[in-house]
């Protein structure tokens, strides 16, 4: 069995100083995992399901978790903490779209020192929410 | 109850810590796409007129009203030009394609702009980006708001901007997003 830590774990490991591009593009890819799964854990400790008409309306899986964060917390505590992870995630993704399927498009370092920084948001709240 | 200046005070020690923790390196090219965003900086008409000259050898009188394409620029499909246009409303045509109603979407940029401003940091220009996800055949935008801060200070203040749209705004859409980032 593997966890949002492991793949966050991976992410970190994939790229250094001299890391060629390919390498960057994939650690970029899991680090969305990683974000993707620790939002995951919060919202089935946090938040009510999706009924199944706004499952249906959501354009997949991904954006039904998002909206789920976003919109059926059961702890007004944790509301806007929450949303912070859903939002701190949805960067992550759009940089994982290019990563992963814009061959022309060049993907920096700074893009992955950025998709960083917001895991570490998200990892930071997580365990927040356990204490 | 805090002032507004006690406000602002907190939000800088919280952006002044987050920046001391972030660690990251600073390294990479900017965007190839940085030139041809330039023009959409809301108080330098001039600058986009000689843009659009220098970019496509017309007069920018020519093509203002009208729509411009920019082939291979894959996150950019479509800008309308128009000087007599209100600034937000060049953004509608970004708003369609993620199915966001045009007021809706400018009230966020309005109110992404009203955090900015409270938190003292002068925005430069706003880059809508557009991000196509063919697995789950969904289209995500982003507006990126550059400030003109290096990245590490960039990342730090768009960790307590998103804390801040996410405490004012009940529902930001799924397929939207705001980053603060660095001209770098």
């Amino acid at each position: 069995m593997v966890t949002a830590e492991d793949f966050a774990k991976l992410a970190r490991s994939l790229v250094n100083e001299t890391s060629p591009e390919i390498r960057i593009r994939c650690a970029i890819s899991r680090a969305y995992y990683a974000a993707y799964h620790f939002c995951e854990d919060a919202a089935n400790k946090f938040c009510a399901p999706l009924t199944t008409e706004e499952k249906d309306k959501a354009k997949g899986s991904h954006d039904a978790l998002f909206i789920r964060l976003r919109d059926k917390s059961q702890d007004a505590s944790k509301t806007s903490d929450l949303k912070f992870i859903a939002e701190e995630a949805k960067k992550i993704r759009n940089y994982r779209v290019d990563a992963d399927y814009k061959l022309g498009k060049t993907i920096t370092k700074k893009n992955f020192e950025f998709c960083l920084q917001k895991l570490h948001n998200i990892e930071t709240s997580s365990s927040a929410f356990d204490n | 109850m805090l002032t507004h200046n006690s406000k602002s005070r907190k939000i800088a020690s919280t952006i002044s810590l987050i920046s001391i923790g972030f660690s990251a390196q600073c390294l990479g090219t900017p965007s190839v796409t940085n030139d041809i965003y330039n023009f959409l900086e809301p108080d330098s008409y001039n600058n986009q007129a000689n843009f659009i000259e220098s970019y496509l050898s017309v007069p920018s009188s020519a093509i203002v009203g009208t729509i411009i394409s920019f082939p291979n620029q894959d996150d950019l499909h479509a800008l309308p030009i128009s000087a007599n246009r209100k600034e937000e409303s060049v953004f509608d045509d970004f708003f369609t394609q993620i199915h966001l109603n045009s007021d809706d979407g400018n009230e966020l940029i309005s109110t992404a702009k009203s955090i900015l401003s409270e938190l003292d940091i002068a925005l430069s220009k706003i880059h809508p980006v557009i991000y196509e996800d063919t697995e789950e055949s969904s289209i995500y935008l982003t507006f990126q708001l550059v400030i003109d801060r290096d990245f590490k200070t960039a990342c730090a203040i768009d960790t307590a901007f998103t804390r801040m749209l996410v405490s004012r705004v009940d529902s930001i859409p799924e397929n939207l997003t705001f980053e603060v980032t660095s001209e770098e």
